[in-house]
């Protein structure tokens, strides 16, 4: 078994980088999971700074008196929300971090299956692809959880997405299948190794596995939810029952059967990466516990069993909406069971303080309150009142930018040493994770406001005594683009100034 | 985080208005889960930077295995936190099921959302497109299905009830502070830029059933002619009739008395009293030639005062 402090420990230098020149090229084809990863962390950038502009312009428009184009803004949300959470938070972790951690957590040389693995890499470029042709030509104008009837109705057009999250679709069955196999596969004897028993895993392979298998698990059904959605657009038949009553019931439960665990095993993934960061800090194994893999367990049942929350209200019998709120609530204590322990255990020893460690408790910090705001959507008194609000909106963004962009970059400042070769720059670093946490808050802690307000989500117009909320909640989003921008020059200061370093002395 | 909350809540957010029986309820659930996230959130910011700043402590390094101690007290919180979920739903389930149930002599209105906006149709068939409610009366809500799904948004009565496509559903409110308030629906992907808002004005005590006598009909103290005709104004004739000649749906009244009555079996009619009333109260027993049968009957929705005075306003046009 791998320990897990071989991932984190600086081996930056000249020596190290020598035997990689060799590694030039972009990778286009490479079945070496390490620049796989360089790959996905390419369009995945791409695709965040595209998406985090587009939030800002959502966020400023209300506040600027921009003139009102209703179609143009539906475009603006609607993108946004496709390209971060297609192209950003489901595949970010799995995609990048996947790549390099889990072959060195779980003592490979790469993933098991190196080919598919490059399959699902090119799923998920063809899919950005498709979404950047999308974006130029016809941008989908439905909400990225395609709001159906008006999905249905829509006159953009919306067929460039929809093949894109196809494609993506099958890019999470692929890279799924893949993670799974290489935790598999490291179990059995070979290369004068023993084989080795389940418990001897580490908790974070426990956790990128489950995050794998729900993730591929669920992939298939935004299919069928995408083919329902075409063929009834196409008029090629009446799949959504469009004339007949509760249409947007029927898709919804549909594609949140799909979004539920979807977003569970964007969470699954991030504890993966936030568990070994912790970890590693603290300098003591990432071990698995009967307790710590029954918690993810618990995670798994209850993404897939707790979709009903995004339809509460809406027509269900009073039974299935209370089980739902009962489900909903559950899903918090495995959570809070895991970040206690965490807690308990980097209270307990020795630790070494990195960027990578501030991110992935500014991490539990949104995790804690992203979980606390769902309470509110669950509860059946103020789950009636805060549905379609911005409300919805903020808590959504607190467990997506933390699991998708914090956890992120927990794991990603984790691995540079490694990964990157080269020494991680830990003032910069900081300075950037600081303005995160502070942005982060400035833009979504009014967002939560203006939803007890009654403000609707996607919507340009405000109702009453919203302008302040609105301006403050801009300010903030100015604020995240500002420590993203700042934490990936940081990263890539940290590659160009050393490579300069050297030659430099290579010169003299 | 903490400062933040308190100078929102001290500005926009606390001014929002609680009108209704339900906005106590609901506050008092937002504000207990608002201080259980906030001391959580806190909690955790603390562990934080606790963590961030003594990290470089000189204790041995940690097993990962934690201490009986420690996991008491994991233990005890997970056992709290299942606590809490269970209390939060059994509190959420009675305010919930007070949502549900319309109290009994609830005042009905009829709700709906179309093309030209809101319309809440009142028990005596009049529409307005403002919703006007009663101070502590109960009134119950029929949502009336529409091509898209909608939300029916208060939040001052921190009331939003969804309405799917193509779907009815029923719900209720009790008003408790008289002013006016702002009405949307928070589903409207077509205009993102119009929430289809409307007013919802709550009256003060006895407010509410002056403004329902204005709308019922006029004062039947009146003279019978000027009686007919606000009668004839308020009740809808002017869609299908008029007095200055002009053929609708409807003859016209110019004239009554002096113009020939031939009904569609080519019977000629006595224009008196007696006619009128039954023109009134059955209009399919005589239709008149070249018209549709298409008046509705207005029998039992009159008082006898206005029959008068609707037959004296229309034997009074020349
Ligand atoms: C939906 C349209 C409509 C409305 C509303 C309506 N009417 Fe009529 N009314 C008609 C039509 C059509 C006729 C002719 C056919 C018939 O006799 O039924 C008619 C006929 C009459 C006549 C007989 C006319 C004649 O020349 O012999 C009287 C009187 C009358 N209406 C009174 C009223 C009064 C009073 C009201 C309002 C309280 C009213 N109507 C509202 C459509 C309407």
């Amino acid at each position: 078994m791998s320990s897990s402090t071989d991932i984190g420990v600086a081996k930056a230098g000249s020596a190290a980088r020598a035997s990689e020149t060799t590694e030039t090229g972009l990778g286009l084809f490479t079945l070496d999971s390490n620049r796989l990863a360089r790959m996905y962390a390419l369009v995945m950038g791409l695709a965040l700074v595209a998406g985090i502009f587009l939030a800002f312009g959502l966020a400023l428009q209300p506040v600027s008196g921009a003139p009102a184009d209703p179609e143009a803004y539906r475009r603006m949300y609607t993108m946004h929300g496709l390209a971060l959470v297609f192209l950003v938070a489901l595949p970010a972790i799995p995609g990048v971090l996947g790549n390099v951690m889990l072959p060195r957590l779980v003592g490979e040389e790469g993933m098991a299956w190196p080919r598919l693995n490059l399959l699902a890499f090119h799923l998920f470029a063809t899919g950005a692809l498709l979404f950047l042709v999308a974006f130029l030509a016809a941008p989908a104008d439905t909400g990225w959880s395609l709001e159906v009837p008006f999905a249905i109705s829509s006159t953009s057009g919306i067929a460039w997405s929809l093949a894109a999250m196809l494609s993506l679709a099958c890019s999470f069955v692929c890279s799924g299948a893949n993670v799974i196999a290489t935790v598999v596969q490291s179990r059995r004897a070979g290369d004068g190794r023993a084989a080795r028993s389940w418990s001897e895993l580490p908790f974070s392979a426990w956790a990128f596995s489950a995050a794998a298998f729900v993730q591929a698990l669920a992939a298939p059904i935004l299919v069928v939810a995408l083919v329902l959605l075409f063929a009834q657009r196409s008029g090629a038949a009446d799949a959504i029952g469009a004339s007949t009553p509760g249409a947007d019931l029927r898709f919804d439960t549909w594609f949140w059967t799909w979004g539920h665990p979807a977003f569970g095993a964007m969470l699954l993934a991030a504890l993966a990466v936030v568990s070994e960061v912790f970890a590693s800090s603290a300098g003591r194994k990432n071990t698995a516990t009967v307790g710590s893999v029954s918690a993810l367990a618990a995670i798994v049942v209850l993404s897939f069993a707790g979709a009903g929350v995004h339809v509460l209200g809406r027509g269900a019998s009073a039974g299935d909406d209370a089980g739902a709120s009962a489900l909903g609530l559950l899903t918090g204590v495995p959570f809070a069971y895991l970040v206690t322990t965490w807690l308990f255990q980097l209270a307990g020893g020795a630790l070494r303080v990195t960027t990578g460690l501030a991110y992935g408790l500014v991490f539990l910090v949104m995790l804690c309150a992203g979980g606390m705001a769902g309470v509110f959507l669950v509860l059946p008194p103020t789950a009636a009142y805060l549905q379609n609000t911005c409300f919805a909106t903020a808590q959504f963004h607190y467990l997506a930018v933390g699991a998708a962009l914090v956890a992120l970059l927990a794991g990603v400042y984790h691995v540079w040493p490694s990964w990157a070769r080269a020494t991680v720059r830990e003032g910069g670093g900081m300075l950037a994770c600081f303005l995160l946490f502070i942005g982060v808050h400035i833009a979504f802690v009014p967002t939560l406001l203006l939803g007890y307000l009654g403000q609707p989500r996607r919507t340009g117009a405000l109702v009453a005594g919203a302008d302040d909320l609105a301006l403050w909640s801009a300010v903030g989003s100015a604020l995240v683009i500002v420590a993203v921008v700042l934490a990936g020059w940081n990263l890539l200061a940290s590659v160009l100034y050393s490579a300069s370093d050297e030659a430099g002395k290579d010169g003299a | 985080m903490n400062t933040l909350l308190l100078l929102a809540a001290t500005t926009d957010a606390a001014s929002l208005p609680s009108a209704s029986t339900f906005a106590p309820a609901v506050d008092q659930t937002f504000l207990l889960a608002a201080w259980f996230a906030v001391f959580l959130v806190v909690l955790a910011t603390g562990a934080m930077l606790l963590v961030l700043a003594g990290g470089r402590s000189s204790a041995p390094a940690g097993t990962g295995v934690l201490g009986s101690g420690a996991r008491r007290v994991v233990q005890s919180g997970v056992l709290v936190s299942v606590l809490l979920v269970a209390g939060f739903l059994v509190h959420g389930a009675f305010v919930w099921a007070d949502l549900q149930v319309v109290p009994r002599g609830a005042l009905p209105v009829q709700v709906a959302l179309g093309d030209k906006g809101w319309s809440f149709t009142y028990p005596n068939g009049y529409v307005a497109t403002e919703l006007h409610l009663p101070i502590d009366r109960p009134v119950k809500l029929r949502f009336q299905a529409a091509r898209e799904p909608y939300t029916f948004s208060v939040p001052a009565f921190r009331l939003q009830v969804p309405v799917a496509q193509g779907e009815k559903r029923d719900a209720w409110v009790q008003a408790t502070l008289a002013g006016e308030y702002e009405l949307f629906s928070t589903l409207r992907p077509a205009s993102p830029f119009a929430l289809a808002t409307a007013q919802t004005v709550v009256h003060a005590e006895g407010g509410y059933d002056k403004w329902y006598q204005d709308i019922s009909g006029p004062p039947l103290d009146l003279p019978p002619v000027e009686l007919g005709q606000r009668s004839y104004q308020m009740r809808g004739c002017t869609q299908c009739h008029t007095v200055d000649g002009t053929k609708l749906v409807g003859p016209s009244f110019k004239g009554f008395l002096a113009r020939e009555h031939k009904l569609t079996d080519g019977q000629v009619v006595e224009p008196n009293d007696a006619y009128i009333q039954e023109s009134i109260e059955d209009p399919t027993a005589k239709v008149l030639a070249g018209f549709e049968p298409v008046m509705p009957s207005f029998k039992g929705r009159l008082p006898e005062p206005e029959i008068k005075g609707l037959i004296a306003y229309i034997k009074s046009l020349q």
